[in-house]
């Protein structure tokens, strides 16, 4: 194969990971009693989906990895292997594996070969554990196997006495089993030999009476004959649909011309990958959905790659600005002479809306792809810890920003670890609490006003008022026992902060809250707490709907304009002359009820002339941010926008002050401010003075 | 220097040149690092740059910054009639606006017409000065646009990237 493969990796890179992410979703929803048979094929098929595309693009320790794991399932879903715990943590222990050889090949991640090994090992003897107990064979026994599949050449097919010869013939190789006897002529038999010696000589043998000879993989690790035929299907079904094509010619029985074809086509295809009749109607378009690369599942979707997504987004925006300008042209027209013309540009205007509305709703994703990590998260933890948590998650189905999706996993998970950690009690405390033993963390998203609200809660013994008091005067921190609840919740923000008694390697480091929350801040966002002693915590995490448009406050300085993220702002006030103090005569104080705030003299800090200097006639804008406030003085507030983020750095560079830049409906740049920043400079400044 | 501009003497093939005026000085560009030209706009100026530093645009939804290189290179005065022009420029996979007196013509020049750089130039750096061209009576001072761009005296680039 001369062309070059490297433009398929990404596609199959995406395409693996989607099919982990369900293996490991449906492993964790299996009932272990009443296995559903459509579970336990749909995780077969994502494994056997890796292995294929794995092998043709010649990553063989996926390839070979799958295969063992396809081969454990296959047994599973057979009804020949009981589904247990052991077997699930298996399956998700390589399903780990797998990942981690993903990203090897992907990012060039190290790999270790160690760990696929072992748990390749381990699925063997899962698989096998069955199969050698059947049969009495040492355990090594199905590594050996072999099944053939074939359609019997002579008229005389169906009857037991050429099974029986054929029997005879293959016993040299091996104990042989009949697994599926052909009832017609045009039905593939299915033999099973244990402790195979030769499989391409038993083949040989086969292929002596029968045509359309395939081998399968058996249970575990077969010889890398069958292995490499089975990659490679799109070899084999044709010769043999040709060659039952001609047997049917001669076929006195023949069925309807039109539907002979199909129906050999079917068969070969089918039993070609497995050996369910009760699925065939679902497993034949199988093999064909992989020929072409594609996902399994056939949904009607494409891949698009998010920067012409973004473009998209961009070039829809340019389209709403120079519909704000045309507009603006427009009101200058007599509106009963241009009659035709204003209506035209209404159209214009609703359509280009929709379209824009259409085209953001592209990037958006269900939060499903970062809640359908946590059941694994709080499986894994809850045996750690020795704890009973169900996972309780609701409105999986909201749909926020890409961006944000990849950014808020991080803060999320540290979330729901630290309701196992430090949340849910021990069984022993929850029952002599009078709680059910197992306790329960509940995820939930949904939409309200404007931004994606995610919440994270339990049903465990709640924040400790009084440990979190005690470890603030412990670290030096100034503290009341007057303060109220929701502020003493907020101490656990600080960097830091932890009340765990003792460090376990799932949280209490105190390294998480602080950046807990400093992501999500930076996502635009913000966390609160709710919490009852005995009854449990709740954190709120409110978002906004995507990262390429934030809602901002355009006020004025001078000649210019510029947007402050309303996430930030708490109020804006005109100034009395008696608010306003100095500090060793530089330094402005502005007095807000009782609390003196540092003053950022935006005009000065950015060097605008021909603004506002008099504070009593301008406008102060108070900011908070992390708890820290900040007076910001500019001239006038102008209004309240969406406005579409833009990056200043893309052709220019970092601006101190400036977060990045937006385009105003007039076609103008204005700057967005990095409030952060700019409450942080009046911090330093307040305490550089003192 | 950067490659593109670098013509040896013996060098027959022509590459053609962007010519524009600054204070009465005519100066070449590499023709392929020329996006468009359009008029001067409004710019939306930006705090602590320098003062060649015009500030942002936006260029069909893109935050392109304007300098002008009469104030750099401190020829003519810098003034702004609808008449003043904006050469907008690929470099470095960045998109900056130059704002110029008058854009001329483009030429084409053999490495034979090109000569060394004189050894005084005030205000630019003699890195970012290719050579001197002479095109028919006319002197043309060829820039390497592209590395005077990046350099980390037009403040454009982070200092990281730079």
């Amino acid at each position: 194969m001369s062309y070059d493969m490297s433009q398929f990796y990404q596609i199959f890179f995406a395409e693996a990971a989607e099919h982990l992410e369900s293996m490991e979703s449906l492993l964790l929803a299996l009932d272990h009693q009443h296995p559903d048979r459509e579970q336990l094929n749909a995780v077969f098929r994502a494994a056997h989906s890796i292995k294929g595309s794995a092998g043709t693009f010649g990553f063989g320790d996926m390839a070979d990895l799958t295969h063992v794991l396809e081969g454990l399932l296959d047994k599973v879903r057979k009804g020949e292997l009981p589904v247990g715990n052991a077997l699930v943590d298996a399956c998700l222990e390589a399903r780990d594996v797998l990942g981690g050889q993903l990203a090897t090949h992907r990012d060039g991640a190290p790999a270790d070969p160690a760990a696929a090994a072992a748990v390749a090992t381990r699925l063997a003897a899962l698989a096998t554990g069955d199969a050698a107990s059947a049969i009495g064979a040492p355990s090594t026994a199905s590594a050996d196997a072999a099944v053939f599949e074939f359609v019997c050449d002579a008229p005389e097919a169906g009857q037991p006495a050429v099974l029986e010869m054929l029997c005879e013939e293959l016993a040299d190789f091996g104990t042989v089993s009949v697994e599926r006897h052909a009832t017609s002529s045009m039905a593939p038999w299915r033999l099973r030999i244990e402790n195979c010696r030769d499989a391409a000589a038993a083949g040989d043998v086969i292929a002596f009476v029968a045509h359309d000879v395939s081998v399968l993989p058996a249970g575990a690790a077969t010889g890398d004959a069958s292995w490499g035929l089975f990659d490679e299907p799109a070899t084999l079904p044709a010769p043999g649909l040709d060659d039952s094509w001609g047997l049917f010619a001669d076929e006195p029985m023949a069925l309807p011309e039109g539907a002979a074809p199909r129906q050999v086509a079917d068969d070969g295809a089918y039993g070609f990958f497995t050996d369910l009749p009760a699925l065939a109607s679902e497993t034949s378009p199988f093999p064909r959905v992989r020929q072409t690369g594609n996902a399994a599942s056939g949904e009607s979707t494409i891949r698009v790659g998010v920067d012409k997504v973004d473009l998209i987004i961009n070039q829809v925006g340019e389209l709403v600005i120079t519909h704000a300008m045309l507009q603006q042209i427009a009101n200058a027209l007599d509106p009963v002479q241009f009659e035709r013309l204003h209506a035209g540009l209404a159209q214009l205007e609703r359509n280009s809306r929709d379209l824009q509305a259409s085209v953001m709703s592209v990037r958006m994703v269900p939060i499903s792809t970062v809640f359908h990590r946590f059941p694994r998260v709080v499986r894994d933890l809850s045996g750690k810890l020795g704890k009973q948590v169900e996972l309780k998650m609701s409105g999986e189905n909201t749909e926020l920003d890409r961006g944000l999706v990849e950014r808020i996993v991080d803060p999320l998970t540290h979330l729901v670890r630290n309701s196992l950690d430090h949340g849910i009690e021990v069984p022993e405390k929850r029952l002599a609490a009078g709680k059910p033993v197992v306790g329960t963390v509940t995820l939930k998203a949904y939409q309200h006003s404007g931004t994606v609200v995610i919440e994270v809660g339990d049903d465990g013994s709640g924040l400790d008022r009084e440990l979190i008091l005690a470890k603030a005067r412990e670290r030096g921190m100034v503290v009341s026992d007057s303060l109220g609840d929701a502020e003493v919740w907020g101490l656990i923000f600080e960097a830091g902060f932890s009340t765990a008694e003792q460090v376990t390697d799932v949280s209490g480091r105190g390294v998480g809250m602080d950046v807990v929350r400093r992501n999500i801040t930076a996502l635009g966002g913000r966390i609160d707490i709710e919490s009852m002693a005995s009854i449990g915590t709740r954190m709120t995490v409110r978002l906004p709907l995507t990262l390429a448009i934030v809602d901002g406050m355009s006020v004025s300085v001078g000649s210019e304009s510029y947007i402050v993220p309303l996430g930030y702002v708490l109020e804006s006030l005109q100034p009395e002359p008696g608010m306003i103090k100095r500090m060793g005569g530089v330094d402005v104080l502005l007095q807000v009820r009782g609390d003196y705030l540092p003053v950022v003299v935006l005009h000065e800090l950015f060097g605008i002339c021909n603004a506002e200097t008099d504070f009593c006639r301008g406008i102060m804008v108070l900011l908070e941010v992390d708890g820290r406030r900040a007076a910001m003085f500019v001239d006038a507030l102008l209004g309240q926008h969406q406005v579409v983020i833009k990056s200043l750095e893309t052709n220019y560079r970092k601006v101190p002050g400036v977060a990045a830049a937006t385009i105003m409906g007039d076609g103008r740049v204005a700057c967005i401010l990095d409030a952060v920043a700019l409450v942080s400079k009046a911090d330093a400044g307040i305490a550089a003075a003192a | 220097m950067n490659k593109n501009h670098t013509i040896d003497d013996g060098d027959q093939r022509k590459h053609e040149f962007l010519t524009f005026v600054l204070g009465g000085e005519e100066y070449a560009i590499d023709i392929l690092r020329v996006q468009e030209i359009r008029s001067y706009d409004v710019v939306t100026p930006i705090a602590h740059a320098p003062e060649f530093i015009k500030g942002v645009i936006n260029l069909r939804g893109a935050i392109v910054p304007i300098i002008d290189l009469r104030i750099k290179f401190g020829l003519g005065k810098p003034e702004y009639t609808p008449f003043t022009v904006v050469v907008i420029l690929n470099v470095g996979n960045r998109v900056v606006g130059i704002v110029v007196d008058a854009v001329s013509d483009v030429v084409a020049v053999t490495g034979e017409q090109m000569h060394p750089p004189p050894e005084l130039s005030r205000a630019v750096d003699l890195r970012y000065i290719t050579g001197l061209a002479m095109v028919e009576e006319r002197m043309l001072i060829v820039v390497d646009i592209e590395g005077l761009m990046l350099s980390a005296d037009m403040a454009l680039v982070d200092e990281t990237v730079a």
